[in-house]
């Protein structure tokens, strides 16, 4: 077992075993990664940087029960993720995963509330549940008065705001980032830096982030290196 | 508040409206397309049956020799009296048709005199004002209201083909024949038109055109038209010995067929049926491709957020629900659209063209858009099914 499974005194949430993704067959075939080890404790924030196309974001993806490993497992909480058919994998990415896309992924029309709120129907929250939990978390998040706007009149970071707030709204206890900070200037990067760090720390959840922004690496608790596929060298946090 | 597919599916129609709207214009044309062709196809059809429609009857018999043909048929009227005794057999009536001419003060008509027996299924149903002529009453008719419409009004009297000068009682309503408007008369007054019309075959008045046959309750069929085939046969010399007439008759071997035969051997109705129907159905099916193209293309493009929705959790169901929702609303825009078109175009053609819309053939256009438009729209929605949430990484990163 690795280093990268570190059992420590805070409960596990994502463990990945012997996590293995190869993409085609025979000799076309390609291993994205290769045989990654890897735990997440509650209000942990790891992360993983890695240079292009060295496997950041299917590692991710395979945590985020997106993709299925090709050998290995991973585990969310007590649910081993790759046994589970895509019915459930929907299920569970509802329930108990929140995401953040590099490009917010907001859906264009609906309002900046709506997106949130959306999440709620596909996790079966009650509908006044889902749009008061909405309104909490975009007025936390200081998006309140733009509730009513569609993301076309929302700036970057306030669309990664919202993105945030969807994420969190049935308050799943794994929080995934993929770049979040990639189209956004300094400030609002330090910004939704402090947000994803703030939701993950304070709400003990579980959090990774693909990123190249060495700003999130002095937010994050561990950083993990991934090359060619392999999680590599464990960096300790930033002071 | 979005809680399904078809919010979902809503939501994105209510805020790209514009994007949809020329899209949904063309589909319109395409939809006033299709239902101007059934209209016309329909209006063409009862145009030309509408005088066996408004029979309240089940079978007709027509002798062998004029091959379902109305106008050529030439039944003895006393075989009428002796198929009431057949079993199935409730009533019968006798029916003949003559192209003639109509005169009257708003000028001259090409019309299809018909004569029939008065409170048999011979009669027609559909009157709309005053009332039909019974058996030997002289000199009056009731005629279709097409007449109506050219002018001619109740109580006035025309001047049929031979100088019959008739005073019009009664109007009925879809009773065309061939296009022409009909002149409902007793059978002795359409012998006489008949003999002046055609001189050479004289008079007679116990010739009619065909024989209607109105069933008793569960009565089969075609059982009772083979009986009354059978029946026939074994009357023809009683029944030829009976006839008062000096016309040849051509023998009375008959050909006994239900009424939807008999209104599919009407000339041109079959023809022009068939060629209708397969120019329908391709603008039916270019409806279809339409609106497949068009959802194939909304896919492609909304693949990233189709992919993201995917990818936070919501159910492909979901999504091919948000998809049939907008195809069901792009189909009720156009086809409310196409058919307000289409009522407003029958209102400005010119009258030579039959084009009218019943409520049946608008459901019936709509059905089979909606059809077509779901299977058109099964490509792009099998797409979504099959939809890879990961790909939602790609697309991101590019």
């Amino acid at each position: 077992m690795s280093d990268y499974l570190d059992d420590g005194p805070a409960r596990t949430i994502v463990r990945a075993e012997g996590c293995t993704k190869v993409f085609g067959d025979g000799h076309a075939s390609v291993t994205a990664v290769a045989d990654a080890d890897l735990t997440i404790r509650g209000g942990e924030l790891l992360a993983l940087v890695g240079p292009s196309g060295s496997g950041k974001s299917t590692l991710l993806s395979m945590l985020g029960a997106l993709l299925t490993p090709t050998d290995g497992r991973v585990r969310i909480e007590d649910v081993d993720v790759s046994t589970l058919d895509e019915r459930r994998r929907t299920e569970l990415r509802a329930r108990r995963i929140g995401f953040v896309f590099q490009s917010a992924g907001l859906v264009p029309f609906l309002t900046a509330e709506e997106n949130v709120a959306t999440v709620g129907a596909f996790a079966g929250l009650p509908r006044a549940v889902a749009r008061t939990s909405s309104r909490e978390l975009l007025e936390q998040l200081g998006m309140a008065d733009r509730a009513d706007h569609l993301p076309e009149a929302l700036s970057g970071g306030e669309r990664q705001r919202v993105a945030i707030a969807r994420a969190l709204l049935v308050d799943p206890p794994v929080l995934l980032a993929d770049e979040p900070t990639a189209h956004l200037d300094a400030d609002r990067g330090q910004q939704v830096i402090e947000l994803i760090a703030s939701a993950v720390h304070d709400g003990g959840r579980a959090g990774l982030v693909v990123t190249h922004d060495p700003r999130i690496a002095a937010h994050a608790d561990r950083v993990v290196h991934i090359a060619d596929g392999r999680l590599d060298v464990m960096v300790p946090p930033a002071p | 508040m979005i809680r399904s597919g078809v919010d979902l599916g809503l939501a994105e129609l209510r805020r790209t409206l514009g994007r949809l709207w020329s899209s949904t214009a063309a589909l319109t044309v395409l939809v006033t397309l299709t239902l101007t062709l059934a209209g016309l196809a329909d209006a063409l059809e009862r145009d030309s049956t509408g005088v066996l429609r408004s029979l309240d009857a089940d079978l007709v018999v027509f002798n062998e020799e004029a091959r379902l043909q109305l106008l050529r048929s030439r039944v003895p009227a006393p075989l009428g009296g002796s198929l009431a005794f057949v079993d199935g057999v409730q009533r019968t009536g006798t029916v003949g048709l003559l192209p003639s001419s109509l005169s009257s003060e708003s000028g001259r008509e090409r019309v299809t005199v018909v004569g029939y027996t008065a409170r048999t299924p011979a009669e027609p149903t559909n009157v709309v004002e005053g009332r039909v002529p019974l058996d030997g009453e002289p000199g009056i008719a009731a005629a279709d209201v097409h007449l109506r419409d050219r002018g001619i009004a109740l109580g006035d009297t025309v001047t049929l083909a031979g100088d019959r000068d008739v005073e019009i009682v009664g109007f009925v309503e879809d009773t065309r024949f061939l296009q022409q408007p009909t002149v409902w008369v007793p059978h002795d007054l359409w012998s006489r038109v008949r003999a002046s019309a055609f001189p050479e075959a004289g008079w007679s008045e116990t010739l009619v055109g065909a024989i209607v046959v109105r069933l008793s309750p569960g009565a089969d069929r075609e059982q009772v038209a083979a009986t009354i085939e059978a029946e026939l046969a074994d009357l023809d010399q009683d029944i030829i010995d009976r006839m008062d007439s000096d016309d040849a008759v051509e023998g009375i071997d008959v050909d006994v067929v239900p009424m939807t035969a008999a209104l599919d051997a009407i000339p041109g109705v079959d023809v022009q049926r068939s060629t209708f129907s397969v120019i329908v159905a391709l603008a039916v099916a270019v409806v279809g491709m339409v609106m497949g193209l068009l959802f194939a293309l909304l896919v492609a493009e909304r693949r990233p957020v189709l992919s993201t929705l995917r990818a936070i959790g919501a159910p492909p169901r979901m999504l091919v629900v948000m998809l049939l929702t907008q195809v069901v609303a792009l189909w009720a825009v156009a086809t409310t659209g196409g058919t307000l078109a289409t009522f407003a175009l029958a209102q400005v053609v010119p009258e030579a063209m039959p084009l009218a819309l019943r409520p049946i053939v608008v459901a019936t256009i709509a059905v089979a858009l909606l059809a077509a438009s779901a299977v058109g729209a099964t490509a792009a929605l099998r797409r979504v099914v099959r939809l890879d949430p990961a790909t939602v990484m790609q697309e991101d990163t590019e």
